[in-house]
């Protein structure tokens, strides 16, 4: 009962009762707030992650600082002493499969020092694209084996790092609209992966929060893609991406309904409407045309809500 | 029925005492206020918020690309028509369907309203004061959870405005501790305000969940360096403040964790106040910390997500701006994540998990 009793029915209860501020509060207290064990949980781990945040931070920053004396052997070993630590440790200390996940992640975002440090000294550059290519990879079997949520997010923003480098300091020929579905299809792929994965194997399924995020990451870049390349020439490229997402959004919709979670359809109704806004806009020839978006904007929120209420109602009612 | 209104028959029943005459309940009007609510899906509320934004910039630039902005009374007239009609529509009809179309008529009013007032020469503080009066008002006719959540940013927005006007600037070193302040005891006083069954407990969530994105907003003007005409120096003033808010959320916390002996509390006292001091000149840091304390011992999820992407954000602007060499902040991030890994294992080791 705790999980699925929400304030707002606290509220309804109150406003339709004589009950007691001392009764709402206890009932408050058993019902609603966090009891004694998930606040000390919530503290320890709070203070974990700003133990292991600083930590990392401090070091990051002591090879950033331009050391002139300290011999490159020196500097170098001194990474590589510290990244053998932390790794031994987790290997070979026996220590709870939370401690080990947390263990290889610092030793994942160690591995980028290592690199940084061996770009400051030989001038290699600190984003050049082939030194997040070298970290991503280097990273991607600790990452695989561990199937840590923290770990697999720093991967994916590795590789969109790398992506954009890549884009920026090699591939200058590259039209937006195929970057664009290069981004989305590599972060699509990661996301159907993850999706089919945590559906096929319970104790492999990833939490929420990191799948939301990668949905949300791969839609805008499709949205980002038909709404900019709009404005170019229309191509084959254009529809292919077109295509892509649209065969995306069907399933996203067939999901969301599966799971009766409203995210994904919300992502993908959000999505539709700024591609079929900018296409007013783009199509429009006077200054009507906004107005005309501003109504098409509250029109297909207001229909979409209300068929998201809709569906509620019906699942709620089976 | 309803699952939802399963779960509160099943809770009703399980708590309600029937024999205590004294205790009435009139679960009649519970299940049918359930029935055609408003709902509360966070995806919801995300879209029509967004949804009324968007419009809202769109609408705007029609109408300045149409040059609505001379006709001065017109603009004013139509703008506090529209703030009113969408609060009194959302009071009386309160449904997500009205959500989009009220959000944004009531943004476009307080923009007309602004406008109009600065083009008959008005002061800017007279505008701020107008629009932080009438957004008062607004939240007063008690209009749905959106609205009423964005009145609330609407009133910290022209408060704000008011305080950037003109050499007023230091006042925000006292409007963060009192906001700070009041979301505490907005926070620990649901079950009062809410048997209260009065205007504030009609508004109790959305001034909630507005009230911790308006001080978040309020931060960041002192989060940032340079933002502010004024030194730092009188930050600790502030800061000081906040600790006391947080001593007495930590007070709260000892009853629910079962905090008992006295020799306990003060050295939890003295650990936080110990990691609290480095950051007496920077209260957007202590500041969120209270946040995320508060938000979590009442299990609000929105406040403690808000908190932790403050503090993350906070922290990190912190150090950038720091005038310190590489080297000095290198040792002091170190440091300072060492002791806080000393402190995990520690209290790791000594917590009964059970």
């Amino acid at each position: 009962m705790k999980n699925t009793l929400r304030n707002k029915h606290i509220d309804l209860i109150v406003q339709n009762s004589n009950w007691s501020k001392d009764r709402v509060k206890g009932v408050l207290q058993e019902y609603i707030y966090n009891d004694a064990s998930t606040l000390k949980k919530f503290i320890v781990y709070f203070i974990l992650a700003l133990g292991v945040g600083f930590t990392l931070a401090g070091i990051i920053f002591f090879f950033a600082y331009n050391w002139q004396d300290m011999h490159k052997f020196f500097k170098l070993g001194l990474v590589s002493v510290v990244l053998i630590a932390t790794v031994s440790v987790t290997l070979f200390i026996h220590v709870s499969t939370f401690t080990r996940h947390v263990l290889i992640t610092i030793a994942s975002v160690l591995v980028g020092v290592l690199f940084a440090v061996f770009g400051q000294i030989y001038q290699t550059g600190a984003n050049a694209y082939d030194f997040f290519l070298g970290w991503t990879l280097f990273i991607l079997i600790w990452t695989i084996v561990s199937h840590f949520s923290v770990l697999w997010l720093i991967f994916i923003v590795l590789v969109n790092t790398t992506l954009f480098l890549f884009e920026e300091q090699v591939a200058g020929d590259w039209s937006e609209i195929l970057f664009y579905t290069i981004l989305y299809l590599v972060n699509g792929f990661f996301l159907l992966a993850f999706e089919i994965l945590g559906h096929k194997v319970e104790r492999l399924k990833l939490p929420g929060w990191f799948i939301n995020t990668l949905a949300l990451i791969t839609v805008t870049y499709a949205t980002l893609g038909l709404t900019v390349g709009m404005f170019d020439e229309v191509s084959t490229g254009y529809w292919l991406l077109f295509l892509l997402a649209a065969i995306a959004y069907s399933l996203a919709v067939i999901k969301g309904l599966r799971d009766r979670s409203l995210f994904y359809l919300a992502l993908v109704a959000f999505s539709g409407i700024t591609i079929v806004s900018t296409w007013i806009l783009k199509e429009g020839k006077s200054e009507i045309v906004f107005f005309m978006v501003a109504l098409f904007v509250i029109l297909s929120v207001t229909l979409v809500v209300s068929l998201f209420v809709n569906l509620q109602k019906k699942w709620n009612n089976e | 029925m309803s699952k939802e209104a399963g779960v509160v028959k099943a809770f009703i029943e399980k708590i309600h005492v029937k024999e205590d005459t004294t205790e009435a309940l009139n679960e009649q009007a519970i299940f049918a206020a359930l029935d055609d609510g408003e709902s509360d899906n966070l995806a919801i509320k995300v879209l029509i918020i967004l949804g009324g934004i968007l419009a809202t910039l769109f609408f705007l630039v029609f109408l300045f690309l149409t040059g609505i902005y001379e006709h001065r009374i017109g603009m004013l007239v139509l703008g506090l028509i529209m703030v009113g009609v969408s609060t009194l529509v959302n009071r009386q009809y309160n449904k997500v369907i009205v959500g989009t179309i009220s959000v944004s008529s009531y943004l476009i009013g307080f923009v007309f309203i602004g406008i109009s007032l600065i083009e008959l020469d008005k002061s800017e503080d007279f505008v701020s004061l107008t629009v932080f009066l009438l957004a008062v008002l607004s939240l007063l006719v008690t209009p749905g959870y959106l609205l009423s959540f964005v009145a609330v940013l609407m009133v910290n927005g022209s408060l704000l405005t008011l305080l950037m006007n003109e050499y007023r600037e230091h006042y925000i070193l006292v409007l963060i501790p009192l906001q700070a302040w009041l979301l505490a005891l907005w926070y620990y006083n649901e079950a009062g305000i809410l048997t209260a069954r009065n205007l504030l407990s009609r508004i109790y969530y959305p001034v909630r969940t507005g009230m911790v994105f308006a001080l978040v907003m309020t931060l960041i003007f002192i989060g940032k360096r340079g933002l502010l005409p004024f030194s730092h120096a009188y930050y600790w003033l502030t800061s000081i403040s906040i600790f006391g808010t947080i001593f007495y959320v930590l007070h709260n916390l000892f009853e629910t964790l079962d905090v008992r002996s006295l020799k306990r509390k003060w050295s939890i006292y003295a650990v936080v106040i110990c990691v609290l001091l480095p950051t007496i000149y920077a209260p957007a840091i202590s500041s969120s910390f209270l946040l995320i304390l508060l938000a979590f011992h009442v299990n609000h999820k929105t406040g403690a997500a808000v908190g932790i992407v403050g503090l993350i954000y906070f922290i990190s602007q912190y150090y950038y701006d720091l005038e310190f060499t590489l080297l000095t902040k290198s040792v002091v991030l170190f440091t300072s994540g060492v002791l806080f890994l000393l402190f995990f294992y520690f209290l790791n080791k000594k917590i009964d998990w059970k």
